[in-house]
C-alpha cells in the first residue's frame, strides 16, 4: 500500500510556495495543533478526517467537532467535522473547513510603479468540504494480527483572493495497521488531485508511528505518543512529534498535550506545541473542550479552542 | 669823547699842581677780538692794557672809557669795574689799584656795535700818593673800526615780453627781479634773499634762481636765496613764470618784492621792500557751458529717447578745436544723431558690449558780441531703450576745447540726466514643503505679481520638475510644466499650484525644483525672466515601509513585481507560506527598494494564496526592527 502511495506524492512542485492550496496542510483541530500535527497514526474522529481517513474507523462515538483557530496574521479558521462508525463496520465522516481573512489592506501603485496609497480592504478565503470513509481490511486482506484499516477522503475546495476564485478537488488515501503492543502504524497520501489556479496541490505522503498505552495509573489514564514524517517535494522532510497524557477522574478526563513540528522556518518559532483537553463522559452526551496555544514568532500566536460532542452510535 | 677827555685833564691839573712833572707816565694799548668787530649788535671784546712807564709808582690807577655809541654788555679786570653816567655820558671804569713803575695791567670791556663806528679812546687817571689824583693819559695805540654789509644799490625790475598787457589763460607771465649789490657796505651780505607773492589763481610754471642760488615756495610765497653776496658783486636776476587760471577773465597781480640779508653773526642788517614793483595783468579766456536735456523722463523698453545738447561760450574770447561727446548710458542703443551745422556731424563709436559714445567736433565757438558766428551750437541724438531699467543713466555730456592761444582749457560738462524705464516687472515666488516622504505627493504654490510700471503681456510660468518626481496635477508627460497667464495688470498677481510626486523612493536625497516667470512689455520686448529666489529643497525621507500592490498579481503589477519600499540599506524581506515555510528571502536593498517577482528560492512561480512576510531592517539604536504582514497573491 505504501509502495503504491509513494509515487503519488511526486509532482512537479519542488519549492516552498510552489503548491496551491497550502491551507490544506494546516492542522484542523485544537488537539492536532497541540500534538504537533502528528495524528496520522493515532487520530480519530475529526482528527482522522483531516489527517488520515483510515483513522475514522477508530471513532467510537458519533462525534461532532468544532474548532476555531486564531491563525497567525489575524486569520480566522473554522473546522466542523462529523464522524461515525456504522454498526456494520465502515466509518464515515464529513467536514467543513473555512479559513478567512477579510482585513487584508489593499495597496495601490501608480503607472510609474510608485506607491499610490491604500484603497480599502480585500479578502482571502479558503473553503473545503470533505467526505470520507474507512473500512476494516481484515475481511478483505486477512492479516488479522495487524488489524489493517484504510480510508479515503474526497475534498472539494475553493480559494478566493480578492475577486479571484479557483476551485479544486483532492483526495486523501490512508492506511493504518496495529501490529500490537500498543503500536500503530499509519500512512497517508494527502492532497492528491487536480491543479489549482495552474499550480499543483501540496501533495505529500506522511508516514507515522504511534504508541497508545492504557490503562496506566488508573483505568482512565492513557498515554499517546506519535511521530510523523511527511515527504513532500515542495518542503524538506521534517519530523513531527506529539504526545498526550490523559488523567481520568471518574467520568472526567484531563488531557495534557505537547508536540514538536520541524519545518517551521519562521524566526523565533521553536516548533514546540502545547495544549489542554477536558472530557466529560458522565452522561448520555460526552463532551469535551480543548485549547491550544502556540507562539508563532513575529506573526503572533496561534490559538485554538475546540468543542467536541459524542453520542452513542446507533445500534 | 675828546670833550670828556679835556674835562678829565683839567681835573687832573687842578689836583696835581706843580708836582705833575715828577709824576709817573702811562701808555695805553688796545686790542679787539674778533677783528674786525662786526656791527649789527654782534658782541666783541675790547681789551685795554695800561703800562706805568715811571719814574715813580702810582698808588692808584683808574681806567675809563665812554661807551656812548655801543651797547654795554659787561666788563672785567682790575680790582673792580662797572658802568656809570658821568656828566650825562655813559662810561665804563676800572679800578686797577696801585701800579708800580715799569708794570702794566689789562682790563676788558664787552660791547656790541650797531653799524660802523670809530675806535675807542680810553684814558687813565692815577695817583702817586702825594696828594689828590694828579694825572691822566690818553690812548696811545690799538683799536679797530666796526664793519657791516650795507647795500648801496638794490634795483628790481619786472619784464614782460608780450604787449599789450592782456593774456589768455594758460599763457606764461614772466616776473623778473634784477638786483645789484655793487658798491655795498664794508662786509659780505650773508644769506641774501628775495621773496614775492605768487599771484592769486595763477599756476606756477617755472622759478629761475640766480647763479649759485636756490629757489623754493612756502605757501603762496616764492623765495630766492642768493647766498652770500661779497662786497662789490655784479648785477644778477631771478625769475618767476606763472600762467593765468582757466577762467573767463582774471587779473594777475604781482605784489611788491621784499628782500633781506644778514651779517656774519646772523643779525639781520638789511630788509624791506626796496622798490614798489607790483604789476597787474588782465587775462581773457574762452569758455563753454553745456546744457543737456532729455525729451522724456519715462520711456518703455524698446521706445525712443532723444537727448539735446546746447553749448554756448559765455566768455569774452573764442573757444577753438571743440569736441563734444556723450557716453550713452547702459541700456540704450544709438539710433540717430544730428547737428545744426552742416559742416560738422556727430560720430558714434562703440558697441553693445563696451558701450556707445557719440561725439561731435566744432572748429570754433565765438563769444557773444564778437560779431562772429557761431556763438551757440545744438546737438541731439536719439537712443533706443534696450535695458529693462528700472532707471537708465545718469550720463553727462562733455566738451574739450582750447582758447585762442592754443591752450587746452578745463573740460566742460553738463548736468546728469536720467530717465525711468516703464516696464512690467514680475515678482515671482514659489513655496512648498521643505521635505516630502518618498512616494508621496507635494504641492507647491507659485505666485507671480506684476510690480512694474506697465502692463505685463504674455506672462508665462515655467517649472522644471526635479529628478525622481513627476507632475500629477496638472498632468504633463515631460519634466516641464508651464502656465500661460496672459496679461497681468500693474499690481495684479496670479497663483497656480503644482502637485508632484516622487516616481521612486530615494531616501535622503536632496533635489531642487526651480521655476521662473517671464513676460513681454507693450512693445513685445521680452522682459527679464524672474526665477524663484526661494528655491524649495525637497528632502525626501524614509517613511514606514510600504508593500504594494496588494493583492499581488504578477501579471498586472508594474514590472511584475511586489514592491517593498522605504527600506534602509541592509534590510531583508522574508516571505513565508501560511505554514511557516520560507518561500524566499530578499536582500540587497537598492535605492531603498526590494522587489519580488513572485518566485521561490528555486525560482519557481509561487501559487496563489495568502503569504506572510517579515521585514527585518536595521534599527536606529542598533539591532534589528521587524515588521510582519501578509498579502494575497493572485494568479
Amino acid at each position: 500500500m505504501f509502495a503504491m502511495l509513494l509515487p503519488m506524492a511526486a509532482g512537479a512542485a519542488s519549492g516552498a510556495g510552489s503548491s496551491a492550496g497550502e491551507e490544506l496542510r494546516l492542522a484542523r483541530t485544537a488537539r492536532d495543533l497541540a500534538m504537533g500535527d502528528a495524528q496520522v497514526a493515532t487520530g480519530s474522529g475529526g482528527d482522522a478526517l483531516a489527517s488520515n481517513p483510515a483513522g475514522l474507523l477508530d471513532t467510537k462515538l458519533l462525534t461532532l467537532h468544532l474548532t476555531h483557530v486564531f491563525q497567525a496574521a489575524e486569520t480566522q479558521q473554522e473546522y466542523f467535522a462529523w464522524a461515525q462508525r456504522l454498526p456494520f463496520g465502515p466509518a464515515f465522516g464529513a467536514g467543513l473547513f473555512w479559513l478567512y481573512n477579510g482585513g487584508m489592506t489593499r495597496t495601490m501603485e501608480d503607472t510609474w510603479g510608485a506607491y499610490a496609497g491604500e484603497a480599502g480592504k480585500y479578502a482571502v478565503g479558503f473553503l473545503a468540504v470533505s467526505a470520507g470513509c474507512a473500512i476494516d481490511l481484515k475481511p478483505l486482506v486477512g492479516l488479522d494480527l495487524l488489524r489493517p484499516s484504510a480510508g479515503v477522503v474526497v475534498r472539494a475546495f475553493g480559494q478566493q483572493v480578492d475577486d479571484s476564485r479557483d476551485l479544486g478537488l483532492s483526495a486523501d488515501l490512508g492506511l493504518r495497521i496495529r501490529p500490537g503492543l500498543g503500536f500503530v502504524l499509519g500512512g497517508v497520501l494527502q492532497n492528491a488531485g487536480r491543479k489549482l489556479a495552474g499550480a499543483d496541490l501540496p501533495r505529500q505522503f506522511v508516514g507515522a508511528v504511534g504508541w497508545e498505552m492504557a490503562p496506566l495509573a488508573t483505568e482512565a489514564d492513557a498515554l499517546t505518543v506519535e511521530a510523523d514524517m511527511p515527504f513532500a517535494l515542495d518542503k524538506d522532510t521534517a519530523v513531527r512529534f506529539g504526545a498526550e497524557y490523559a488523567i481520568g477522574f471518574g467520568a472526567v478526563t484531563l488531557a495534557f498535550r505537547g508536540g514538536m513540528m520541524q519545518g517551521v522556518e519562521v524566526p523565533d518559532v521553536s516548533g514546540f506545541t502545547f495544549g489542554l483537553g477536558f472530557r466529560n463522559t458522565g452522561g448520555s452526551l460526552a463532551w469535551g473542550l480543548d485549547y491550544t496555544g502556540i507562539p508563532f514568532g513575529p506573526f503572533g500566536y496561534i490559538q485554538a479552542i475546540a468543542l467536541t460532542a459524542g453520542f452513542a452510535p446507533p445500534q | 669823547m675828546m670833550e670828556f677827555r679835556g674835562i678829565l685833564a683839567a681835573f687832573a691839573l687842578v689836583l696835581g699842581g706843580a708836582d705833575a712833572l715828577a709824576q709817573p707816565s702811562f701808555t695805553i694799548d688796545q686790542s679787539v677780538s674778533p677783528t674786525p668787530p662786526i656791527g649789527g649788535e654782534c658782541p666783541f671784546s675790547w681789551d685795554i692794557t695800561v703800562t706805568n712807564n715811571g719814574p715813580t709808582d702810582a698808588t692808584s690807577v683808574w681806567v675809563c672809557d665812554t661807551i656812548q655809541a655801543q651797547v654795554y654788555l659787561g666788563c672785567s679786570g682790575g680790582l673792580s669795574c662797572g658802568r656809570d653816567i658821568v656828566m650825562g655820558n655813559p662810561i665804563a671804569w676800572w679800578d686797577v689799584g696801585p701800579l708800580a713803575a715799569g708794570s702794566s695791567a689789562t682790563v676788558h670791556l664787552l660791547v656790541a656795535a650797531y653799524y660802523t663806528c670809530s675806535s675807542f679812546e680810553p684814558m687813565v687817571i692815577f695817583d702817586d700818593g702825594t696828594g689828590p689824583p694828579n694825572g691822566y693819559a690818553g690812548a696811545l695805540s690799538g683799536g679797530a673800526e666796526v664793519v657791516n654789509p650795507v647795500p648801496s644799490t638794490f634795483d628790481a625790475t619786472i619784464n614782460k615780453a608780450f604787449p599789450p598787457d592782456m593774456y589768455v589763460s594758460g599763457e606764461p607771465v614772466k616776473f623778473q627781479v634784477t638786483y645789484n649789490l655793487s658798491g655795498a657796505g664794508t662786509d659780505t651780505a650773508a644769506n641774501f634773499r628775495i621773496w614775492d607773492t605768487i599771484p592769486a589763481g595763477a599756476n606756477v610754471l617755472r622759478m629761475d634762481p640766480a647763479p649759485g642760488g636756490t629757489v623754493w615756495t612756502v605757501g603762496n610765497l616764492v623765495i630766492w636765496n642768493m647766498g652770500d653776496i661779497p662786497i662789490a658783486s655784479t648785477e644778477n636776476t631771478v625769475t618767476l613764470w606763472v600762467a593765468a587760471p582757466n577762467v573767463c577773465s582774471a587779473a594777475i597781480v604781482n605784489s611788491d618784492f621784499s628782500y633781506a640779508s644778514e651779517n656774519r653773526c646772523g643779525k639781520t642788517v638789511i630788509s624791506g621792500p626796496l622798490q614798489l614793483k607790483s604789476k597787474q595783468y588782465a587775462v581773457t579766456n574762452a569758455g563753454i557751458t553745456i546744457n543737456k536735456s532729455i525729451d522724456r523722463t519715462v520711456a518703455p523698453q524698446g521706445g525712443m529717447v532723444t537727448y539735446t545738447i546746447d553749448i554756448t561760450n559765455p566768455c569774452e574770447s573764442s573757444a577753438l578745436n571743440i569736441t563734444v561727446w556723450d557716453s550713452l548710458p547702459a541700456g540704450t542703443v544709438p539710433c540717430a544723431s544730428t547737428f545744426d551745422s552742416a559742416s560738422n556731424s556727430g560720430t558714434v563709436w562703440g558697441d553693445s558690449v563696451n558701450g556707445y559714445m557719440v561725439a561731435w567736433s566744432l572748429d570754433a565757438l565765438y563769444h557773444v558780441g564778437s560779431g562772429w558766428t557761431p556763438t551757440t551750437a545744438t546737438m541731439d541724438f536719439t537712443v533706443s531703450v534696450s535695458g529693462s531699467g528700472p532707471t537708465v543713466g545718469p550720463n553727462r555730456a562733455y566738451a574739450d576745447f582750447t582758447n585762442k592761444g592754443g591752450y587746452w582749457q578745463s573740460r566742460a560738462s553738463s548736468g546728469p540726466r536720467t530717465f525711468t524705464v516703464m516696464n512690467p516687472f514680475l515678482q515671482f515666488s514659489m513655496t512648498g514643503p521643505s521635505s516630502v516622504a518618498g512616494g508621496e505627493s507635494a504641492t507647491f504654490t507659485l505666485t507671480v505679481k506684476n510690480v512694474g510700471t506697465d502692463t505685463a503681456f504674455g506672462v508665462r510660468i515655467v517649472d522644471t520638475i526635479p529628478a525622481y518626481f513627476y507632475a500629477v496635477d496638472p498632468v504633463v508627460s515631460g519634466s516641464v510644466v508651464s502656465w500661460d497667464i496672459g496679461t497681468l495688470d500693474i499690481g495684479a498677481s496670479v497663483t497656480v499650484t503644482l502637485t508632484i510626486k516622487s516616481v521612486r523612493q530615494e531616501a535622503n536625497r536632496t533635489v531642487t525644483m526651480q521655476a521662473s516667470a517671464s513676460s513681454l512689455n507693450g512693445n513685445g520686448i521680452a522682459m527679464a525672466t524672474v526665477k524663484d529666489s526661494d528655491t524649495v529643497v525637497l528632502e525626501m525621507k524614509l517613511a514606514e515601509p510600504k508593500v504594494y500592490p496588494t493583492p499581488f498579481n504578477p501579471a498586472k503589477a508594474v514590472g511584475g513585481v511586489l514592491k517593498f519600499t522605504e527600506l534602509p540599506d541592509g534590510s531583508t524581506v522574508t516571505i513565508y507560506t501560511l505554514t511557516g515555510a520560507e518561500v524566499i528571502k530578499l536582500s540587497g536593498v537598492k535605492n531603498h527598494w526590494l522587489v519580488w517577482p513572485g518566485i521561490n528560492k528555486e525560482k519557481e512561480q509561487v501559487a496563489a494564496g495568502m503569504y506572510l512576510y517579515m521585514i527585518e531592517m536595521p534599527a536606529s539604536g542598533g539591532g534589528k526592527k521587524k515588521i510582519e504582514g501578509r498579502f494575497g497573491l493572485v494568479r
